[in-house]
C-alpha cells in the first residue's frame, strides 16, 4: 500500500486543505511527490503514482488472463493474482476497481467501476495498473449535526450533549406554546401563552450561548462562563 | 453514559405538562425543529477518515445519516510512518491557482 514518500520533509509542511461548498480539497503546495518547488505559488492534487502490476518475478507484466466481456461481472481472471490484496485499487484501461479479495492464484474478486470510473469490456492480455492509494489516508474533525429523532419511545436517546437536552426541552415548549397562541380566541390566553413561550424560547438561546462559552473537556474543573446579561 | 438522560418518551411527557393534548407527532417534529437549531451551534466534535487517493484534489462531503458535517475544522494527513499530521488551512479568500485540477468523485468517509 502506498504512503506519502518520506521525500516530502513534513506533511504539515507541504500539504494544505480548504472547503469550497460540499467538498473538501487536500493539494501539495507545489511540485509532486518527489520535488518540492519553492518558484511557485500554486497547489497540485496529491500524486501518489500509478505502477504497472508485475507478476511475481518482478519484471513480467501482470496483464487480464482473460478478457472481461461484460460491465457487472465481479470476478476476474488475472495472470498473477497472489500479487494483490483487499482495497488494492487496480486500473484496466480507463476503468478503476476495487480488490474484495483473492479467490486464487488466477482469479480476484472486484468492486467494478469505482472512485466514478465506468465499468467497460476488457480485452484478454490488458495490462494491469496498481493505483496508489493511501487507505484512511486524512481524518477530518468536524463539528456535527445532532442525528434526527425518529420516533418517540423510551429506548431512542437524543443525539446531543446532556447539558443541552432541557434546553431541548425548553425549546420544544416554547414553539408548541407559540403555536397554541395563535390558536387562541381570546386574545388574553392568546397573550399570556406566547408571553410564557418567548420565555421558553429566550431561555433556550440562551443556553446555547452560555455552552458555546463553556469549556467541555470535563478534566480542568469548574470553568468561568461569562454572565448573560454583562454588557 | 452520563447519568441523566433524556429520551423522547420523557421530553414528550415533560411538554405535555406545559401544553396538555399535544400529539407525538407533532413533538416529534418539534424535537427534530429544536436538534436543527441546535446543530446551527459548534456544540459536538466528530471525526471521519477516507483514503487519500492518487492526483484526487477534491473529495465530497456527502451529508448522510452516517456522517453528518456541519463545519470541518480540521484536517490530518497519515504520514509514511502512520502517524496523522495535521496540515495547515488555507485562508478563506486566498487568491488559488492550479497546476492541476481533478473533479471531485464519491468519497466515504468512516466516522471515527
Amino acid at each position: 500500500m502506498a504512503a506519502i514518500s518520506s521525500t516530502y520533509k513534513d506533511p504539515s509542511d507541504s500539504f494544505i486543505w480548504w472547503i469550497e461548498g460540499d467538498r473538501i480539497a487536500i493539494a501539495t503546495l507545489t511540485g509532486d511527490a518527489n520535488t518540492r518547488e519553492t518558484s511557485r505559488s500554486s497547489y497540485k492534487a496529491v500524486q501518489l503514482g500509478v505502477s504497472t502490476s508485475y507478476q511475481a518475478d518482478g519484471s513480467t507484466d501482470n496483464d487480464l488472463g482473460a478478457a472481461i466481456n461484460d460491465t457487472t461481472g465481479t470476478s476476474i481472471t488475472v495472470e498473477y493474482a497472489t500479487g494483490f490484496s483487499a482495497n488494492d485499487l487496480i486500473k484496466v484501461d480507463d476503468e478503476i476497481m476495487k480488490v474484495v479479495s483473492v479467490t486464487n492464484s488466477t482469479t480476484i474478486v472486484v468492486v467494478r467501476g469505482y472512485h466514478n470510473t465506468t465499468a467497460a469490456t476488457h480485452v484478454d492480455a490488458t495490462l494491469i495498473y496498481e493505483l496508489d492509494v493511501i487507505t484512511d489516508g486524512f481524518v477530518i474533525s468536524y463539528y456535527a449535526e445532532p442525528d434526527k429523532l425518529a420516533a418517540i419511545n423510551s429506548s431512542t436517546s437524543i443525539d446531543i450533549d446532556n447539558a443541552l437536552q432541557p434546553l431541548l426541552i425548553d425549546y420544544v415548549k416554547g414553539q408548541a406554546l407559540l403555536d397554541e397562541a395563535v390558536k387562541q380566541k381570546d386574545p388574553n390566553t392568546s397573550q399570556i401563552k406566547a408571553t410564557i413561550g418567548e420565555k421558553f424560547l429566550a431561555n433556550f438561546r440562551e443556553g446555547l450561548r452560555k455552552f458555546g462559552a463553556k469549556k467541555n473537556d470535563k478534566i480542568g474543573g469548574t470553568r468561568a462562563v461569562v454572565p448573560a446579561n454583562l454588557k | 453514559m452520563a447519568a441523566i438522560e433524556f429520551n423522547g418518551k420523557e421530553i414528550y411527557s415533560r411538554v405535555l405538562q406545559a401544553v396538555p393534548g399535544l400529539s407525538e407527532n407533532y413533538v416529534l417534529n418539534l424535537i427534530n425543529q429544536g436538534l436543527i437549531e441546535i446543530g446551527q451551534h459548534s456544540q459536538k466534535i466528530e471525526h471521519a477518515k477516507a483514503d487519500l487517493v492518487d492526483t484526487q484534489m477534491w473529495y465530497t462531503l456527502d451529508d448522510d445519516r452516517a456522517v453528518t458535517i456541519n463545519k470541518v475544522f480540521r484536517c490530518a494527513i497519515k504520514n509514511d510512518e502512520g502517524d496523522y499530521v495535521i496540515i495547515p488551512r488555507l485562508l478563506p479568500g486566498s487568491l488559488k491557482t492550479f497546476d492541476v485540477e481533478t473533479t471531485s468523485v464519491s468519497t466515504t468517509f468512516t466516522e471515527l
